[in-house]
């Protein structure tokens, strides 16, 4: 767990198709509320639509202008979208079903991040765009919204574990909400 | 209170024919609102309507539509063109599906069928007529329409002013259709089914 990293730097080894086959699956057997499902998945695949969703892509603070700042994932061997489908995500409770539905997409994705690192691969998530803009890019139907991109694929670099808040940090025993 | 029947209920016939006056925008909507408020397995709202506008594809679409019991080409029910607004019905299957497996395949129709009176009773209930529409081939029309593939059309909906008042058509009576505990023993009634 500790491995589910974003990795920006991926090498061409393409993921062998078990391996991706193994991701994929491991993505649809999120949990979610209600079992509706409400994910969709696009594989990013022509060269000319990663194009467009790479234009999609905004700097880490989302800053209008800076369209395309995400470039590195033209050399993901596997770029997916995450996607809602909001009929679905909403049919069953209305509107708290489409804040549900991303955290059931995000439990969905960790299973496909774990499934990654047991096969000794990489993944990144990528969530700097403007829905409506990547919607385009994607040529989603007016009822499906992009979540979230997953780069998927082999890395050389060493993994940069980041610093992590020790557990008597943020667990607060017995109710006592001790500073 | 004495119980009552619901006017609308009463008054609804199937009309073919129509005047060709518009439909005001918020009057479609209303009937369309009508239909998202039918009951649903699990909330699951499988309906989708789809309004045809443009004369080409109403056309297209009435040319799939046959009458009886011959659907092959040759027999179209012409007089739907003439209908001022028409709505297929869709069911999408996906939602249903996700959540409760194969038995989508029983409970999602039975929703949209619910919604479409609702909206063919909001309809009579403002003086417009209707009539549903079943004999249609299916994968025709899911493919004129560029349906995707858990997306079925499940009636066409043609709506206007009537242009005809049909008479009423008689009707089972309760007592030959209404059983006991058991099929076959008369709820209504003690002795055998009586001719109608």
């Amino acid at each position: 767990m500790n491995l589910v990293l974003n990795v920006r730097s991926f090498s061409s080894d393409p993921i062998p198709a078990e391996a991706e086959q193994a991701l994929l699956e491991s993505f649809r057997l999120g949990p979610s509320s209600a079992n509706v499902q409400p994910w969709e998945l696009v594989r990013i695949e022509p060269e000319a639509m990663r194009q467009r969703v790479i234009a999609a892509t905004l700097d880490p603070f989302l800053s209008p202008g800076t369209e395309g700042a995400q470039a590195w994932i033209a050399g993901a061997p596997l770029l997916l979208a995450v996607c809602l489908d909001r009929p679905r995500a909403t049919a069953r409770i209305g509107e708290r079903g489409w804040e549900q539905s991303a955290q059931d997409a995000f439990a969905a994705l960790q299973n496909l991040r774990l499934t990654a690192v047991a096969l000794g691969l990489a993944t990144a998530v990528v969530r700097e765009f403007e829905p409506e803009t990547m919607q385009k890019a994607l040529g989603l139907p007016f009822t499906v919204e992009p979540l979230c991109l997953v780069a998927a694929g082999r890395s050389d670099s060493p993994p940069e574990i980041p610093p992590r808040l020790p557990l008597e940090r943020i667990l607060h025993r017995e109710g006592a909400w001790e500073q | 209170m004495t119980p009552q029947h619901i006017d609308a209920i009463l008054r609804r016939r199937s009309v073919r024919r129509f005047r060709p006056d518009p439909v005001p925008d918020d009057l479609l909507r209303l009937v369309l609102e009508a239909g998202t408020l039918a009951p649903t397995g699990g909330n699951m709202q499988p309906w989708e309507f789809l309004l045809v506008e443009d004369p080409a594809m109403k056309e297209a679409l009435v040319n799939e539509t046959y009458s009886g019991y011959y659907s092959g080409p040759g027999n179209p029910q012409r007089w739907i063109a003439s209908a001022p607004v028409l709505i297929v019905l869709l069911c999408n299957f996906k939602r249903t599906l996700a959540r409760y497996g194969e038995s989508a395949l029983k409970i999602a129709p039975l929703d949209v069928a619910a919604a479409a009176e609702n909206m063919i009773l909001t309809a009579a209930h403002n003086g417009l007529g209707s009539c549903w529409v079943a004999g249609f081939r299916e994968e025709e029309v899911c493919r004129l329409l560029g349906l995707p593939e858990l997306v079925r059309p499940m009636g066409l909906l043609p709506i206007g002013w009537p242009a005809e008042e049909p008479a009423a058509k008689p009707r089972l009576p309760l007592r030959l259709i209404t059983h006991r505990d058991r099929y076959g023993v008369p709820y209504f009634d003690g002795g055998p089914p009586q001719p109608a």
